[in-house]
């Protein structure tokens, strides 16, 4: 005869997880036969949408059934530790909410201590995830590699037939893709069918002209639509683009139906194609909003006198593998005053490669340290916070010996006693979390600002709740250990046959509370020193003396529009400003002029 | 925890384990209470009426062999204790008596 199945096929999955973690007794498994049993018979009689529904108010109504404790007696006494409101996970929860209920005092400022600590570090870990993080996870920058060309050591632009003949030819690298440097153009959403012409150019967005490649190798894939692919940019292509998550959340609002939806990029309507991945950061210096097919730059960029009318296009790739810096330079040199068909009209052919990584050793090891020490800060405001809960879950703690002593004596296993301690402590830190969430979404924008970094992207992703979950879990048990030892070292007899009320605080306990005490002390010295100094540096800075008359210094910055200048120009530009200064000079109100 | 005291829903189920006869479990008596109230009622909600009711002694359960069907899970099946008749013939009486003033007072 077959053996029959151990379990029941006829109850969903998820269900059969979770009656399995509320209880795995008997009772517990003859119930769930039951569940099986009737969804299967709803789901014939009723169809599956009302079984499922059905199947939730049982879940819920079997999660909260009250257990059965038998009447005193031999048996009683023996079952009465299972029948415990704590005999489950979910049953430790529930005790734990109404001992936090109970005890306020002890409570409330665990709970404000909590939920300031881990809110305070999740709003930093939110702006270093924005400003370091992503770009440290999206791609290694050491080893994407930049080639911008030289003239007698001036920078020249890069042509993209120059660029695409040096892809071609270039054996010691591989050049993925070129981009321009973003220009600032006016960028708008296209007014909807029937509506009128908008709201003029629209605010001013940095829009990057990429050869066909970079995107396909240095963006991950797209969080909606798709990336620019070679079709783009044929001659006879419509204009398509692709735009930043933060663009698309900014000027967008974040809508899944903006791909397929044209914008005016400098007053031409332009198709959006797809939304890049939130974590993408460009190698290029900060992501741009938009990407638009290089083939567009005449079009967009050059006609609008708000850009720079020269194309700042610069090579990004990898070095091939066991070749050296000095090899690719020579090869790439050799190529660009060989087969470098010129710039634009008027300049003549490039005469040496810049190269280098995107981020050289130097930066990435110096932001390296910013992180360490943030993140170590961090985690002493956390230690803190854990100290201080663990204090007065302990003071807690020594009150309940006889509870715990009723509880020992009745059989519960120390594992039991202890796992009481961790629900209870993390129960709180649960709690804590959610207030420190709502601190964090709070207090990040503010603290983006003060870093510097208004525009930074600080809203909570995967990385930030993650951090949430793994302060609140290291907290919460980090918290409960004190309690925990203390709970498991105490006597089954002394509680019980103590006259009064179990209020014993035993030099073991005192000791231990002592150490908490001192730990907490010396974080916080630790702390109040750290913000002193920098509390100092910062007075120090505005106190600073730059050598000169800071009062009156007036900084213009001029950039003129026009034709895009060659090399031949930058002389005559020269002159031009040279002459400038000399004019500026001879007015009375200036002195001394520099640039 | 013993008493004859019984809230509705106890009651019903008490009824139900009754209409089924000997050996009946979880299952029916939760149809069987849905078909003759109208009204949803939960597995949870039958197993925690069933057991208060045997808390007080008025049903008595034993746990059934496994069988091929509902995967080779045992039943508890349950039936009414001679209290729990009484119970509920007590409480039939009462009713009856309730429904005859009603109907003296309105005659």
């Amino acid at each position: 005869m077959t053996p029959a199945p151990h379990r029941d096929p006829r109850l969903p999955r998820p269900a059969r997880l979770f009656m399995r973690l509320l209880s795995r007794d008997s009772a517990s498994t003859d119930l769930e036969a039951d569940v099986a049993e009737l969804f299967a018979s709803r789901r014939r009689d009723r169809g599956a949408i009302y079984a499922w529904w059905r199947l939730a108010g049982d879940l819920w109504s079997v999660t909260w059934r009250r257990r059965r404790v038998a009447s005193p007696g031999a048996m009683a006494v023996a079952s009465a530790e299972r029948g415990w409101p704590g005999s489950s996970w979910l049953g430790d929860a529930r005790h734990a909410f109404r001992w936090l209920r109970r005890y306020p005092s002890l409570t409330v400022p665990a709970l404000i201590s909590l939920s300031l600590a881990i809110g305070a570090g999740t709003a930093v870990f939110s702006v270093l995830n924005a400003t370091f993080l992503r770009e440290y996870l999206a791609a290694d920058a050491s080893i994407v590699w930049v080639w911008r060309l030289h003239e007698n050591g001036a920078a020249r632009t890069w042509r993209p037939a120059e660029f695409l003949a040096l892809r071609r030819l270039a054996k010691t690298v591989t050049l993925e893709g070129a981009l321009s440097r973003a220009a600032l153009l006016p960028v708008a959403p296209a007014p909807a069918a029937g509506a009128g012409e908008g709201d003029g150019d629209g605010a001013p967005a940095s829009v990057a002209f990429v050869t066909d490649g970079y995107l396909q190798t240095f963006a991950p894939p797209p969080a909606a639509g798709r990336l620019l692919d070679p079709a783009d940019a044929q001659p006879d292509a419509a204009p398509a683009a692709v735009v930043s998550h933060r663009f698309w959340r900014r000027a967008l609002g974040g809508d899944r139906s903006a791909v397929g939806r044209q914008i005016r990029v400098a007053g031409t309507p332009v198709r959006i194609v797809g939304v890049a991945a939130r974590d993408y950061v460009d190698p290029s210096d900060g992501t741009p909003d938009v990407w638009v097919p290089f083939s567009w730059f005449d079009v967009l960029a050059a006609s609008t006198p708000q850009a720079s009318s020269t194309p700042r296009l610069a090579g990004y790739g990898h070095l091939h593998p066991g070749t050296s810096a000095t090899a690719a330079d020579a090869e790439l040199t050799a190529l660009v005053r060989e087969a470098s068909p010129g710039g634009y009209p008027g300049d003549p052919p490039a005469t040496a490669v810049e190269q280098g990584p995107v981020k050289s050793a130097a930066e990435i090891a110096r932001e390296q340290r910013i992180v360490l020490v943030v993140m170590g800060l961090v985690a002493i405001v956390l230690g803190l916070a854990c100290a201080n809960v663990s204090n007065l879950l302990l003071a807690g703690a020594t009150t309940r010996d006889r509870e715990i002593g009723v509880r020992l004596a009745l059989g519960a296993g120390i594992g039991r006693i202890v796992r009481q301690m961790v629900v209870e402590s993390l129960t709180l830190t649960t709690c804590a979390t959610v207030a420190g969430a709502l601190v964090a979404a709070r207090s990040a924008p503010a603290m983006a600002v003060l870093a510097g970094m208004p525009d930074a992207d600080v809203a909570i992703d995967r990385r930030v709740l993650f951090f949430l979950a793994a302060a609140a879990l290291l907290v919460g048990i980090g918290a409960a250990l004190a309690p925990a030892r203390h709970a498991v070292r105490g006597s089954v007899s002394q509680p019980l046959t103590a006259a009064g009320p179990a209020v014993t605080t035993g030099r073991r306990t005192s000791g231990m509370r002592s150490v908490l005490v001192g730990v907490q002390a010396a974080a916080s010295l630790v702390l109040l020193v750290l913000a002193a100094l920098f509390a100092r540096t910062l007075l120090h800075v505005t106190r600073l003396d730059p050598g000169f008359d800071v009062d009156r210094l007036v900084y213009v910055s001029a950039r003129p529009a026009g034709p895009r200048p060659s090399a031949a120009d930058e002389v005559r530009a020269r002159d031009y400003w040279t002459a400038a200064l000399g004019r500026v000079r001879t007015l009375p109100a200036s002195s001394a002029p520099r640039w | 925890m013993r008493g004859d005291n019984v809230g509705e829903f106890e009651e019903l189920t008490l009824l139900a384990v009754r209409a089924l006869g000997p050996e009946t479990y979880g299952v029916p008596v939760q149809q069987f209470v849905e078909r003759m109230t109208g009204r949803n009622a939960s597995i949870g909600a039958v197993y925690t009426a069933l057991d208060r009711l045997e808390d007080k002694g008025l049903v008595k359960s034993v746990r059934g062999d496994a069988t091929p069907v509902r995967g080779g899970k045992r039943k508890r099946l349950y039936d009414v204790t001679p209290a729990g008749r009484r119970t509920l013939e007590r409480l039939r009486t009462m009713r009856d008596r309730i429904w005859q003033a009603i109907e003296a007072t309105e005659r």
